[in-house]
């Protein structure tokens, strides 16, 4: 478990911001819970807020009003095609791994 | 069933505890114009993460960036964020100009034949009308949004000042309604009979309308301001924005259509005195070309910085 978290520990925190909004509309904590159920990785909430900070910036995320102090964050338009083309790369990235590991491609 | 990260889902949360409580304070280092933007919900994200040293290094460290990186996006978020919101500010301001000389417009026509200008001032009458019915619905779609937003943080945060600056239009206009029954009711019959007299309260007629437009614009501009307004809602207000602008435009354009169409077919009516308490017609019309399109200069430079200005 803990190697899991260490190699987890690698992903960019912007893709598992996009990924946890993905699913929908969540505010910073919310965020946390979610990336830390799908990856085991907990982000700090510096960390976490640096980087919607600058997904904002970016125009790939939104805040949405909200009800409480809690400003939940959605993707916008351009977050899901940015997901979408990064996801894409990830998985050329993971193909070429598979072959290469297997020797399949010698 | 709701998932562990669905941001309406309540439980799996970590209640405040006196490490969290004390931690929230380290928000102050941050820079203030990060804050400003993002302190209240990154303080209730501290409020509820365990304090450990490993949180306390990321906080400190993010913090420390924020101030440090020339790129942060916080050194120029705000400034374009205002710069947006001030630019629709400027559009709304320049609208309640133009609304205050279009009802001189309105009544400096409302007995005179729609056809005094012929079909050509005609025309240009009803461009004015649909003009000004655009220009309002575009106010009414970017503004309703923003003054809900408002309204909610108000509720939200207990700023209950926030919502009497609120109150100040619709207090206005009643206030304003009164004093117009009061008029017609009390000074205007007594005073028939003596041109003199009517001037005095026509001229206060106006001025408490023009104070009230004014008092109505201050308090909704400063409750903007200091509202915990979502920055999308102004982004997405930019279009009707521009199409208020761009409509003003038209009838300012329109006005000038009708007056000469006026003077081409009516050149008694142009050069006599059926202005402004009957004084003449065409300085009251060049008054009306100035009280809108000082709003239409403005409306339109706003929305054009509006258009300019990118948050992201």
């Amino acid at each position: 478990m803990a190697a899991t978290q260490e190699e987890s520990k690698l992903g960019d925190p912007a893709l598992l911001i996009l990924t946890s909004l993905a699913g929908g509309p969540k505010h910073g904590y919310a965020m946390v819970d979610d990336i830390e159920h799908f990856s085991g990785s907990r982000l700090g909430p510096g960390t976490l807020y640096g980087a919607i900070v600058r997904l904002e910036e970016r125009g790939l995320i939104e805040a949405m009003a909200s009800t409480d102090r809690r400003r939940p964050y959605r993707l916008t338009v351009r977050g899901s095609q940015a997901l979408a083309r990064e996801i894409a790369t990830l998985d050329r990235v993971v193909q070429l791994v598979k072959v290469r590991l297997t020797g399949s491609g010698e | 069933m709701s998932r562990p990260g669905d941001a309406t889902r309540p439980d799996g949360e970590v209640a405040p505890n006196r490490g969290s409580r004390l931690m929230r304070h380290l928000i102050i280092l941050y820079p203030m114009t990060w804050r400003r933007r993002y302190g209240d919900e990154f303080e209730a994200l501290l409020e509820q993460t365990p304090l450990t040293p490993r949180v306390l290094f990321d906080v400190a460290v993010a913090a420390l960036d924020a101030r440090l990186d020339p790129s942060a996006p916080m050194r120029r978020w705000p400034f374009m964020f205002e710069r947006l919101r001030s630019s629709e500010l400027a559009i709304f301001a320049g609208w309640i100009a133009f609304v205050v000389a279009g009802l001189g417009f309105y009544k400096m026509t409302e007995n005179q034949d729609l056809f005094a200008g012929g079909a050509l001032g005609g025309l240009a009458y009803v461009a004015v009308m649909v003009g000004a019915v655009v220009a309002l619905l575009a106010v009414l779609i970017a503004g309703v949004p923003i003054a809900w937003a408002i309204v909610r943080s108000t509720a939200r945060t207990h700023r209950w000042r926030q919502l009497g600056l609120l109150a100040i239009p619709p207090i206005s206009l009643a206030a304003w309604i009164g004093f117009t029954i009061l008029l017609i009711t009390y000074v205007l019959p007594g005073s028939a009979q003596a041109g003199a007299v009517q001037i005095v309260p026509f001229i206060a007629w106006v001025g408490s309308f023009c104070i009230a437009a004014v008092a109505s614009t201050v308090a909704v501009t400063v409750a903007a301001i200091n509202g915990d307004v979502p920055p999308p809602l102004y982004e997405r207000a930019r279009t009707p924005a521009l199409v208020t602008a761009v409509a003003m435009a038209c009838v300012v354009v329109a006005v000038v259509g009708w007056g000469a169409a006026v003077l081409a077919n009516d050149p008694s009516l142009f050069w006599g005195n059926d202005g402004f308490l009957a004084t003449s017609t065409a300085l009251s019309w060049l008054g009306v070309i100035a009280g809108m399109g000082a709003g239409a200069v403005i409306a339109l430079r706003g929305a054009f910085v509006a258009r300019a200005t990118r948050l992201a």
